[in-house]
């Protein structure tokens, strides 16, 4: 009963995760019907610029608490995601408007490779992990451990997939 | 070419051990450990360094005789390393009276562990061990952690990194595993060949100590057949009875050495500090 109460949880955080990227991408083919493979870039943008951000600020201002250090990663790479989105607008997807289908495709691919290797530039092509500023609560429930990250992950889809 | 030293990594060493052997020239690595080298046939291929198939006995009976551990998990990343690694870590534990109590597979891409440790959990393994690299061993012990497992964590050089511990952090203290060879400090001639190594090349080199006795085996094969022919001093490379820095250097039948060593490190503090030497019983 534990196990599979336990996958359960690994699933449902898993599936989440994939829900709230799965969401973008149903939000732009809603809009303009175009498959934007960029899209799972776009987040890895968000992701290198917090982990950024939070690295430096847990380095440099080990005083801080570990919320407001979370709170200026994201204050940093909701901005940048938002502006690296509307460039990829303007410059890859605009002047293709009233192309064939097939088109935008291409350059959203192109995109895709374009900011892969960017990324590999400046963050390089090594495994990097998260510094841990929150404190990790793990709760027991029936045997099955869940942690607080996967709380607040499946919290946030929740509500985000009901806005 | 009378012979070669080399080369780094088995990726490089076992595709040029081929043509070696086709041209009748000895090598001897200082450096490769993956198992093919030397199963291929060819006379002409020998290392001094320990092989991972020694290195997965070591680690098997590591686990039952020393680590106690009687009910033990393994997992590979599906690559030639990491499964021929774990098949042999599954054979050494099983002689060793232990049981393999659940064998699960992963990738060198993965990230997400926790449905093969979910599942190992409910077989309630003493110890998981991991045939594979540091980037996924890191999220693999600290999903251990998660899931609140009390499983010891043992892996193989591709933990034994400085970057396992980055990586995992707090989460990678009492992690243990291993490296083939000996830390320089307990080689019989480390303290002496650092000295000298240093004095005239600045700070010493992983492999040097193995590379330097690599030299002087095929130099004193070269010795007793009075040539430096391969022709002649190829026959005398299996008679090899040599002591040199690293210690003493006899080869089997295949080419490798016997009774290679494998050191086990564990985290502590924050640093891999050495646990103990074996010597695999080949």
């Amino acid at each position: 009963m534990d196990i599979f109460l336990q996958q359960l949880i690994n699933g449902l955080v898993l599936g989440s995760v994939y829900a709230l990227v799965a969401l973008g991408y149903t939000m732009v083919y809603g809009i303009i019907e175009l498959i934007n493979f960029a899209h799972g870039e776009v987040t890895m943008m968000g992701a290198l610029v917090a982990l950024s951000v939070i690295g430096a600020l847990a380095l440099g201002m080990p005083g801080l608490p570990g919320v407001l250090i979370l709170a200026a990663g994201l204050a940093l790479a909701i901005p940048v995601c938002v502006a690296l989105g509307l460039l990829i607008e303007r410059v890859a997807y605009r002047p293709l408007r009233n192309a064939p289908r097939l088109a935008p495709l291409i350059t959203a691919i192109g995109v895709s490779i374009v900011l892969q290797n960017l990324a590999m530039l400046i963050w390089g092509k090594q495994y990097i992990s998260f510094p841990p500023v929150l404190p990790q609560g793990r709760y027991e429930i029936l045997g099955a451990h869940i942690t607080d990250v996967q709380i607040a992950i499946l919290v946030l889809t929740v509500l985000i997939m009901l806005a | 070419m009378a012979g070669v030293i080399g080369h780094l990594n088995s990726g490089a060493t076992i595709p040029a051990s081929k043509i070696y052997f086709d041209n009748g020239i000895p090598q001897i690595s200082p450096s490769a450990t993956a198992i093919a080298y030397t199963t291929a046939g060819f006379k002409t291929a020998y290392r001094v360094m320990t092989n991972d198939a020694q290195q997965g006995s070591v680690l098997g009976m590591f686990a039952v005789s020393k680590l106690g551990a009687k009910r033990v998990a393994i997992v590979d990343d599906r690559t030639a390393y990491g499964q021929g690694l774990a098949d042999e870590v599954a054979k050494a534990v099983t002689a060793a009276g232990g049981t393999v109590v659940a064998r699960e597979y992963t990738s060198d891409r993965a990230t997400d562990f926790m449905a093969i440790l979910t599942s190992i959990k409910g077989k309630s393994p003493d110890l998981i061990f991991f045939g594979g690299m540091d980037p996924q061993a890191a999220p693999m012990i600290k999903q251990m952690k998660q899931l609140g497992m009390t499983a010891k964590f043992l892996g193989a050089d591709g933990t034994q990194t400085p970057k396992f511990i980055e990586l995992a952090g707090a989460d990678a203290e009492g992690a243990l595993a291993s490296n083939p060879g000996l830390p320089l400090d307990a080689m019989p001639g480390g303290a002496a060949f650092r000295a000298k190594f240093e004095a005239k090349y600045g700070k010493i080199q992983n492999y040097a100590p193995y590379a330097y006795d690599a030299v002087y085996v095929m130099v004193d094969a070269m010795k007793r057949a009075g040539s430096s022919d391969p022709a002649k001093y190829l026959a005398e490379l299996p008679k090899t009875d040599y002591s040199g820095v690293t210690g003493h250097i006899r080869f089997d039948a295949k080419g490798d050495i016997t009774g290679g060593a494998v050191t086990l490190y564990q985290v502590k503090d924050g640093k891999w500090q050495t646990v103990e030497t074996v010597q695999s019983g080949n």
